[in-house]
């Protein structure tokens, strides 16, 4: 817990009740977390917050999480930022292809992993 | 009405009477004996067309073209009888037993009329002469050549007349163009050129004892494959006019004997030319209506049809494939397919015709085509070897690709929207259990417990559905990996375990060596899951088993139960879609039903399979899924990979 109080966290997801359910985890496991409901705001928060890692939604408003994800690997910072998907897309969906070869990220299913699952991949990510 | 019947049989009345009086004209042996009978034409001809009905036209015209020859009214009646019994004799027998109007249609259909024709005019020739011995105006000794004479011009007159007023009067289908009124110009022109030098010294003169008649068959023939029937006869009429004046002047290859006779032998040339022009145009004929069919078919097939040589050039493509490439049929015929669709060599469709040209293997395919002007069509396309080179079937299955797409976009987002508010559900009531919102009542333990089962069964059922209709559009994809079968049995037990305790049941891993497979990991702990899930679902005491075997180029892996068993009548079913059987003994158990469907489907995308291995009831079920094993060595990396 001690390591990782400093660790900042962002999360871009519009339901608003996985959000506050993500915030609400995440802050019981000593994380500074912070919460975007857009994809554009996600992105412009990743730039002024530049947090230790991003989980994304794909399916987001006004901009979707693989375009945020393809911005933020063209901006210096942002190319190496972990960024785990989170998502209920199936992996071989159309949207996803190309996820892992051409943007280094991880992927969770929602509906498969509770959220000490997302917890456990966070930490493993941030070793 | 009235009017035109009038007319009609005004005009038949007319047109036996002249020819007649002509034919009369040219009688040697006897007045009424005439070498060349067009009437016997007229009157088979007249009766097939309009009825029985109007016999007293052919008798009344039979009878005052022989009145005003010999002034007879006895013999006129006599002669006029057998005319008319002659007519119609042969109209019953060609309309009842040899199809009618279309008994030149065939080559058999030819020769009956032949018979029929042949037997009608022995009854007017016997009849005929019969009433001239009466009368005394034949003598009983001339019977003989009378006889003949009279029945050649009378089968001369209906073999040659009947056809040509039957086609004159039938529906008309060719098509004329200017090239082909050229060409019946010059066919016209060779007719009476080459009949009017051969039979009649005009012209030009060639010696009368050259035998050259036959000299006409070769335009005649033309004639049959270029032109209708109704030409082709007109053709053989002009011939035989000329022919007939000839001879009768004296000139041509059958004036050598007895003007009888001479007119005699010409009428058989002309009768056997006839015969074997029409069986010919009877061919010609066939052939053109079956090549008709088959174009109109093929035209209005909404499949694409082309035959490709093996210079890739077009030698056939019906309306669709036109239509498909966005070209003409005369654009495409004749030319390659590379000067057609540059690029097109490129493509895979090109490549798998090559290999059938060379090869002559088949093959089928669904293919995206780019058009020159950008826009995008989805074809099924089926190439199969011929003795020409390749024929190729193309179906234009755009909207159904663009259907596809939308329903397996829709069923994604469906499944999306229902998942969402599930993790949620099942995200709280997880951290509430964990103790993340404090301490849980103990009253809420158990509620709460239903509750996350309860949603993981929701989040089971959506995840199935999804499945399914990824294997019906066949939209699985594989992540192919080399595995240890033990690690991934390992990890599809260990969710499972608790649930098993749970039910005091004992779970027996039976030992071997580690033995890898080339799998998606995550379909095989689905599966496996997905077996052990159902063992456990439908046994309450006992034990599950899981047995490793090796056989030739697969994993196998046994999952065997003491459960409740399967009857044999049910065995079958239970792989199908929403099956779920009823067992007793295990009470009401959930579940979609399509575990076992997707579980097999897995299997063979993998190419391994799934089955039962043996069940019976009471005693307990085994199910065997094959997978393909993996010779090399793993390295950990690998097992290690998601």
């Amino acid at each position: 817990m001690e390591t990782n109080q400093k660790k900042k966290i962002l999360l871009v997801e519009d339901d608003t009740a996985l959000s506050e359910m993500y915030q609400h985890k995440f802050t019981l496991e000593g994380y500074e977390i912070m919460a975007a409901h857009s994809g554009g705001e996600g992105f412009q928060m990743a730039l002024a917050h530049k947090p230790d890692l991003i989980l994304l939604d794909i399916l987001l408003p006004v901009m979707d999480g693989m375009t945020v994800m393809k911005k933020l690997r063209v901006d210096p910072w942002g190319k190496n930022v972990p960024i785990i998907m989170l998502t209920n897309l199936n992996p071989d969906d159309n949207i996803l292809k190309g996820v892992v070869e051409e943007h280094p990220a991880y992927y969770l299913m929602k509906s498969n992993s509770e959220p000490s699952d997302v917890v456990e991949k966070v930490k493993e990510v941030l070793k | 009405m009235m009017l035109s019947k009038i007319i009609k049989l005004s005009l038949i009345f007319l047109a036996y009477f002249i020819s007649g009086k002509l034919g009369l004209e040219l009688a040697s042996v006897n007045t009424f004996s005439a070498a060349v009978w067009a009437p016997a034409g007229i009157a088979i001809a007249s009766l097939i067309l309009f009825g029985k009905k109007l016999w007293p036209v052919i008798f009344l015209a039979a009878f005052f073209t022989n009145l005003t020859t010999t002034g007879t009214i006895f013999i006129s009646l006599g002669i006029a009888t057998g005319n008319t019994l002659e007519g119609l004799v042969a109209s019953y027998l060609i309309t009842h037993f040899a199809g009618g109007r279309s008994v030149f249609n065939s080559a058999r259909g030819i020769l009956k009329f032949i018979i029929f024709a042949g037997f009608a005019c022995m009854i007017s020739v016997t009849w005929g002469i019969s009433s001239l011995l009466l009368g005394g105006i034949a003598e009983a000794k001339n019977y003989s050549s009378v006889w003949t004479t009279w029945w050649l011009g009378d089968i001369s007159g209906a073999i040659l007349i009947t056809p040509l007023i039957l086609f004159w009067t039938k529906k008309y289908q060719y098509h004329w163009n200017n090239r082909r009124l050229l060409e019946g110009v010059f066919l016209l022109f060779g007719i009476i050129l080459v009949s009017g030098a051969v039979f009649n010294s005009i012209f030009f003169r060639i010696p009368s004892y050259l035998p050259l008649a036959y000299l006409c068959i070769p335009l005649l023939v033309w004639s049959s494959i270029r032109f209708d029937r109704r030409e082709t006869l007109t053709a053989i009429l002009i011939m035989a006019v000329i022919s007939i004046w000839g001879t009768t002047r004296g000139h041509g290859p059958y004036s050598l004997y007895s003007p009888n006779e001479s007119l005699l032998l010409l009428q058989t040339f002309l009768d056997v030319v006839t015969v074997m022009i029409l069986a010919l145009t009877a061919l010609v004929a066939d052939r053109k209506r079956v090549d008709r069919i088959f174009q109109s078919t093929l035209d209005n097939m909404s499949e694409g049809f082309q035959i490709i040589g093996f210079d890739f050039r077009y030698l056939y493509v019906n309306d669709a494939v036109a239509k498909q490439g966005k070209r003409t049929q005369d654009e495409l015929l004749g030319h390659s397919m590379m000067e057609m669709y540059p690029g097109i060599e490129k493509t895979e469709v090109f490549k798998y015709l090559k290999k059938c040209l060379l090869e002559r293997k088949p093959h089928e395919m669904d293919n995206k085509f780019v058009y020159q002007d950008g826009s995008e069509g989805w074809f099924r396309i089926k190439i199969e070897p011929i003795s020409e080179g390749a024929l190729i079937l193309s179906i234009d299955i755009t909207r159904e690709k663009e259907v596809d797409e939308m329903k397996t976009e829709f069923i994604s987002m469906a499944s999306h929207e229902l998942r969402t508010p599930l993790s949620a559900i099942k995200g709280f009531i997880s951290m509430i259990n964990d103790g993340d919102y404090g301490k849980v009542d103990e009253k809420l333990v158990r509620p709460l417990s239903l509750v996350a089962v309860s949603t993981q069964r929701l989040i089971n059922i959506v995840n199935e559905m999804l499945d399914v209709s990824r294997i019906e559009a066949d939209r699985v994809k594989l992540n192919l990996g080399n595995f240890y079968i033990q690690d991934l049995i390992e990890e599809a037990t260990a969710t499972l375990k608790p649930l098993i305790a749970q039910k005091n049941l004992q779970l027996k891993i039976e030992k071997r060596e580690r033995l890898g497979v080339n799998v998606d990991k995550e379909k095989v702990i689905e599966i496996l899951n997905n077996l052990i899930g159902n063992s456990l679902k439908f046994t309450e005491k006992g034990s599950i088993t899981i047995r490793i075997e090796l056989k030739k180029e697969k994993v196998v892996v046994f999952v065997a139960d003491t459960g409740v068993g399967i009857e044999k009548k049910d065995q079958a079913k239970l792989f199908n879609k929403f099956e779920q059987i009823k067992f007793k003994r295990a009470g009401n158990v959930s579940g979609t039903g399509l575990g076992l469907y997707i579980s097999r489907e897995f299997a063979r995308k993998m190419g391994g399979d799934l089955w039962i291995e043996e069940s019976a009831v009471g005693k307990g079920s085994t199910f065997a899924v094959s997978l393909t094993s993996s010779k090399r060595k793993i390295n950990k990396s690998e097992q290690k990979r998601k």
